[in-house]
């Protein structure tokens, strides 16, 4: 009876994951200019790779396999926040402005 | 399911890759590549567990981790204008 | 299905990377049909070729490209619109006329690589501080070009929008600053 449980819990938490993600796309396209774009999706990507992680840990059990996921769960979330400050660092520091300064 | 959840990833990622190729800005074009190579991680894990191979999660392991160099090189160059 | 979407994706990152304008974006497209090609490999079953193919091609050959890129001289332009406050994706795609098409084929004959970023800001404030080469200030019908004296290149971009005859309702009035 467990291991079906956990089969649904993993089938569950995916498709959250994959909700989180079509946010996300959905995200860039509704957004019109880069910064907001940016910070949405960012945010939402992270949150849908740590759900759908989540779910594939549920689905294979607990073995070498959701060791190496978890590694890889670890790696990504360092490196996506890192990714996404650098790209907005290069726009910022290139005079990529969105607003005029002094007109109210 | 299984079909559904990777038709969706597909599909998804067909989206992102849309954003590089008609994104106005070079920056919009960087932000498409990372979603895109962070879907391509997924794909891989989630291939991995259907088909219970254990050694695709090395390749996904790779991507992880070497797909942001090429991102943080485009960006260093664009912001030190022509110089690495 | 999966496979055969891939490959269609290939074909159009590659063919977009032959046809692209900017050397930049030439780059961002080649290392994308890379990883979309390593994925390629993973699905035929060839996971120590997507392995090698990742490392090489996303990393390797993307960074290569980049230090053969700086070779190119710089040339940066600012381009200031009086009517737009805020600048989102209508105003850019509005802002790409006719007049930067011209300015960006005068460098590509020149070996130049123009960086053209669109401010929404003063025109004071940027004068004071010149950072960019070229500003162009774009005033109802008057286009204002803003450069430093020793360059030459500012006057032979004017020779060539006048000789190409850029739209003849604007008038094209020409300004040089010494800095």
């Amino acid at each position: 009876m467990l291991p079906g449980l956990f089969d649904i819990l993993g089938n569950i938490f995916i498709s959250a994951g994959l909700l989180f993600i079509v946010f996300g796309v959905i995200g860039i396209y509704r957004f019109k200019d880069f910064y907001a774009r940016i910070l949405i999706s960012s945010k939402v990507d992270t949150i849908g790779f740590i759900t759908i992680m989540f779910g594939v840990i549920l689905k294979a059990g607990f073995s070498m396999f959701s060791l190496k996921v978890i590694l890889i769960l670890i790696i990504s979330i360092i490196i996506n926040p890192i990714v996404s400050n650098a790209v907005v660092r290069s726009a910022y520091y290139s005079d990529y402005r969105i607003e005029r300064k002094n007109s109210g | 399911m299984n079909d559904l959840i990777l038709f969706a990833m597909i599909l998804v990622s067909l989206f992102t890759a849309a954003r590089v190729v008609f994104g106005p800005s070079i920056w919009d074009r960087l932000l498409g590549y990372n979603l895109f190579s962070s879907k391509i991680t997924m794909m891989i894990i989630i291939i991995a567990l259907f088909s219970d191979k254990s050694y695709l999660l090395d390749v996904a392991f790779t991507y992880a981790l070497l797909g942001f160099v090429g991102i943080i090189f485009v960006a260093g160059f664009i912001q030190k204008k022509g110089k690495i | 299905m999966m496979i055969e979407v891939i490959f269609i994706l290939m074909v159009a990152f590659a063919f977009a990377s032959i046809q692209a304008k900017n050397l930049k974006t030439a780059v961002i497209y080649l290392g994308l049909y890379s990883m979309i090609s390593s994925f390629a490999y993973l699905l035929l079953s060839a996971p120590d070729v997507a392995i090698a193919e990742a490392v090489i091609g996303c990393t390797l050959a993307s960074i290569i490209y980049l230090v053969a890129l700086q070779k190119y001289k710089v040339f940066n332009i600012c381009y200031i619109n009086r009517e737009f406050n805020v600048s989102n994706d209508r105003v850019v795609a509005a802002k790409k006329s006719n007049l930067i098409h011209l300015v960006e084929e005068y460098c590509s004959t020149k070996d130049l690589d123009p960086y053209i970023t669109y401010l929404a800001g003063d025109l004071e404030e940027h004068l004071k501080s010149f950072k960019h080469d070229l500003i162009i200030y774009h005033e109802g019908k008057k286009i204002y070009f803003y450069g430093r004296k020793r360059n030459y290149h500012i006057t032979n971009i004017c020779k060539y929008i006048t000789r190409r005859k850029y739209i003849d309702k604007e008038k094209l009035d020409f300004k040089m600053m010494i800095h």
